[in-house]
C-alpha cells in the first residue's frame, strides 16, 4: 500500500472516529465512578440538534452552534444527574429514559419549531473549520493522523490528553475512582460521592453535546431524525473494553472508525458488495470488544479465587 | 394511600387487593404522564388537552385502530417484561422482531400453496424460531461471559437492522412496482391474518387473540410454575436465589428465549396481519414502546392490558391529534420520555418518605406531628 492511500484510510479512520472518541471520553468519569450512563446516545443527539438551532439563530457562527450544542448536552446530563443522584432512580432505566427523551423532543421541536420532516438545515452553514499542518502530510502515519483533520478532531486529541491528565493528575479524577472501586474508603476519606457523580455526569453531558455537532455540521450538513444510529453506544462498548482508560478507549474508537472507514471505501469502489452488510461492521465489532472485556474480567476473576 | 386502601378495601380478597392497588397506581402514573405532558404542550403553545381530546377521540370513533397497535404493544410490552421480572434487560426486542418478520415474509413465500391455518402456523413458527435464536447470542454472553445484556442487545438491534436492509434490498427485493421499491413483494394471501371487520374498517386482525393468548400464558408463567417463582426470586434477590439452588444462567436462558421468541411473533403479526410484505425499517422502534409499556405495568401481564391500551389510543390518537390541531404525531415519542421518568419518580417517592423519615428522626420532639 502506497504511503498516500495508507494515510488516507488512517485519516478517515480517525475523521469517522471523531465523535464516538469524544462521546467515550464523555463517559470516562462515569464509567470509573461506576455510574451506568447509556444516556450517552441521548445527550449526542440534542447535541446534533441543538447546533443546528445555535447556527439558525445566530446565522453562521460556528461558536454559537458549539454552545448550543454543549448546553443540550448539559441539559440533559443535568436530568439524569437529578434523577439518578438525587432520586436514586434505576440507571439504566433513567438512560433509556434520557436517550427516548432526547429522540421525542428533537423530533418534535424539528416538527414544531422549524416545521421540517426529515432534514433541517441551516441557511446559512459554517462548517466548522478544517485545520492543516503542511509539513507533516507527506510523514507516513503521522501525517496521515494529524495532517489534515476537522478543528473538532483536534479537539478530540486535546480530550483524550486532558481527560487522562484529569483522571490521573487532580483529585477529581482519583476521587471518581475511588468512589467505584472503594466507596467506603472514598467516605472516610471525606470524599463527596454526589459531587464527584455530579460532576462526571455533566462531563459526559458536555463531551456528548459536542461529539454531537461532528454528526450534523461534518459529516453531513444537517440534522436528521435519530440521526446518531447507536454510535453512543459504540461510544460505550470502547469505554467498557478501555475499562475507563482514556488511551486504550481512543484506540478502540478508532478501531470502530476503521471498520466505518472500510465500508465508506468498499462503498465507493462500488464492488457490488452489499454496503448494508458493511454498515453491520462496527456494531459487530461493538459486540466482540464488549465481549473480548468480559472473557478477560472474568478470567481474572477466575484466576484470583483460585488463588 | 388512603385512597389505595380503600380501594382495595372493596375486595377482600388479598390477591385481588394487591392487584387493585396496582391497578390503580398505573392509572395515577399515566394520568400524571398526561397532565406533564399537557404542561408540556402548553409551555410550546399549544393546545393542553388535546391528548386527552385525541385519546377519546381515538377510542370513540376509531377502536379498530387503536386495537391494531394494541396488539404489538401488548406483545412487544409482554417481551418485555418477562426479562425485566428477573431484573435482565432484554432491550433486542426490536431487533428480534425483525428477524421474525423477515423469517415470517420468507416462508410465507415458499407457502404459497398451503391451506390458509398450515401457512399462518407455519410462518408464526418460523418467525419465532428466528427471534428466539437471536436472543441467543446475548443471553450466552451474559452466562457465559457475565457479559451486561443491555447494551449488547441494543447493538444487535442495528445489527438487526442492517440485516434486514440487505435482505430487502437485496435478494429479497420486490419486482419494482411503487409499492414494493423499498419492500419485498407482497405475500401469498393465504398466510395473511384475517381482519376483525366486526371492529370496523382498520387493520386490526386475528393478532388479537394470539396476543391475549400469549397474555395469560405469561401470567400463567408469572404466577402458577415454578419457572416464574425462579425469575422472581432471580430479580428480587440473586443471592437468595443461588443458595436455594436456583440454576441463575438457565432462568436467563429461558427467559431471552421466550422473550426472543415473542417477539419475533409480533413481527410475524406486523408483517402477515398489517403490510403483508417486508417495507425496510417498518417498524418505528417498537422495542422502545415495550420497553415503556412494561415499565408503566411494572411488568404485571393484566397490567400491560390497560398500558398498551393507552399507549395504542394515544398512538392512534396521534395522528388524529396532528390533522386536527397541527400537533407533531412526534409527540407520543416525547410521552414515552416523560412517562419513564414519571415510573423512574416512584423510586423518588421513596426517596422523599426517607427524607421525611430521617427529619422526624433529627428531630425526636417532634415525633408526635
Amino acid at each position: 500500500m502506497s504511503v498516500a492511500s495508507l494515510n488516507d484510510i488512517i485519516a478517515t479512520s480517525i475523521r469517522i472516529a471523531t465523535p464516538v472518541t469524544l462521546a467515550a471520553l464523555g463517559g470516562v468519569f462515569c464509567q470509573k465512578a461506576h455510574i451506568f450512563n447509556i444516556g450517552l446516545e441521548g445527550m449526542m443527539l440534542a447535541g446534533s440538534f441543538a447546533v443546528i438551532s445555535g447556527q439558525i439563530l445566530f446565522p453562521g457562527s460556528v461558536a454559537a452552534g458549539l454552545i448550543f450544542a454543549a448546553l443540550a448536552g448539559l441539559l440533559l446530563s443535568a436530568l439524569f444527574a437529578l434523577a439518578v443522584l438525587k432520586f436514586d432512580t434505576n440507571q439504566i432505566i433513567t438512560g433509556i429514559g434520557i436517550n427516548l427523551l432526547s429522540l421525542g423532543l428533537t423530533s418534535f421541536l424539528l416538527r414544531a419549531v422549524y416545521h421540517t420532516q426529515g432534514t433541517l438545515r441551516a441557511d446559512i452553514m459554517t462548517k466548522i473549520p478544517t485545520v492543516r499542518i503542511p509539513f507533516l502530510q507527506g510523514v507516513p502515519i503521522l501525517g496521515g493522523i494529524f495532517g489534515e483533520q476537522n478543528l473538532l478532531t483536534y479537539i478530540a486529541f486535546v480530550m483524550v490528553i486532558i481527560t487522562a491528565l484529569l483522571l490521573y493528575k487532580t483529585p477529581f479524577g482519583v476521587a471518581a475512582c475511588a468512589i467505584g472501586e472503594l466507596p467506603e474508603c472514598a467516605a472516610t476519606a471525606g470524599i463527596k460521592p454526589k459531587k464527584i457523580g455530579l460532576l462526571a455526569i455533566l462531563w459526559s453531558g458536555l463531551l456528548c453535546g459536542v461529539a454531537g455537532t461532528y454528526l450534523s455540521t461534518v459529516s453531513v450538513s444537517g440534522f436528521t431524525e435519530d440521526m446518531v444510529q447507536g454510535r453512543g453506544f459504540t461510544a460505550f462498548s470502547a469505554l467498557i473494553f478501555g475499562n475507563g482508560n482514556p488511551f486504550v478507549t481512543w484506540a478502540v474508537s478508532i478501531l470502530f472508525g476503521f471498520a466505518d472507514a472500510l465500508g465508506i471505501r468498499v462503498e465507493l469502489q462500488s464492488s457490488g458488495f452489499p454496503s448494508s452488510i458493511i454498515k453491520m461492521f462496527p456494531y459487530i465489532l461493538s459486540v466482540a470488544a464488549l465481549a473480548a472485556s468480559c472473557y478477560a474480567r472474568e478470567t481474572a476473576r477466575k484466576r484470583k479465587k483460585t488463588k | 394511600m388512603k385512597v389505595s386502601e380503600a380501594f382495595s378495601g372493596l375486595v377482600r380478597n388479598q390477591k385481588a387487593s394487591s392487584a387493585g392497588k396496582t391497578l390503580l397506581r398505573q392509572v395515577i402514573l399515566i394520568l400524571v404522564a398526561m397532565v406533564l405532558t399537557s404542561l408540556f404542550l402548553l409551555v410550546t403553545g399549544y393546545d393542553p388537552f388535546i391528548v386527552f381530546k385525541a385519546i377519546y377521540k381515538s377510542i370513540s370513533t376509531d377502536i379498530g385502530g387503536t386495537i391494531r397497535w394494541m396488539i404489538p404493544y401488548g406483545l412487544m410490552g409482554l417481551a418485555v417484561a418477562l426479562t425485566f421480572r428477573m431484573n435482565l434487560f432484554n432491550m433486542g426486542v426490536d431487533g428480534q422482531l425483525y428477524l421474525g418478520a423477515i423469517g415470517a415474509t420468507y416462508i410465507s413465500m415458499k407457502m404459497a400453496d398451503a391451506p390458509h391455518l398450515v401457512a399462518v402456523v407455519a410462518t408464526i413458527a418460523f418467525a419465532v424460531i428466528a427471534g428466539a435464536l437471536f436472543a441467543v447470542i446475548p443471553a450466552v454472553l451474559k452466562i457465559r461471559l457475565n457479559c451486561d445484556e443491555v447494551v449488547v442487545t441494543i447493538l444487535l438491534n442495528y445489527v438487526a437492522y442492517y440485516f434486514t436492509d440487505y435482505l430487502v434490498l437485496g435478494p429479497m427485493l420486490g419486482d419494482g412496482t411503487l409499492a414494493t421499491a423499498r419492500s419485498t413483494n407482497y405475500t401469498p394471501e393465504n398466510s395473511w391474518l384475517t381482519r376483525l371487520k366486526w371492529l370496523g374498517d382498520s387493520s386490526a386482525n386475528t393478532g388479537l387473540f394470539i396476543m391475549l393468548a400469549v397474555l395469560i400464558g405469561i401470567a400463567f408463567i408469572f404466577y402458577k410454575t415454578r419457572f416464574g417463582y425462579e425469575l422472581k426470586t432471580c430479580g428480587a434477590n440473586p443471592r437468595f436465589a443461588r443458595y436455594g439452588g436456583i440454576n441463575a444462567g438457565r432462568v436467563i436462558l429461558a427467559a431471552m428465549i421466550i422473550s426472543g421468541a415473542i417477539a419475533g411473533a409480533t413481527g410475524a403479526i406486523e408483517v402477515m396481519g398489517i403490510h403483508h410484505r417486508f417495507p425496510i425499517r417498518f417498524s418505528n422502534s417498537m422495542g422502545n414502546d415495550g420497553v415503556v409499556i412494561a415499565l408503566l405495568a411494572s411488568n404485571n401481564p393484566f397490567g400491560i392490558l390497560l398500558t398498551s391500551f393507552f399507549f395504542a389510543a394515544l398512538k392512534n390518537g396521534s395522528n388524529i391529534m396532528q390533522r386536527i390541531a397541527d400537533v407533531p404525531s412526534s409527540l407520543v415519542d416525547v410521552v414515552r420520555g416523560i412517562i419513564i421518568f414519571t415510573v423512574s419518580a416512584r423510586f423518588g417517592i421513596s426517596w422523599f418518605q426517607n427524607r421525611r423519615k430521617a427529619k422526624v428522626e433529627k428531630a425526636p420532639g417532634k415525633e408526635a406531628a
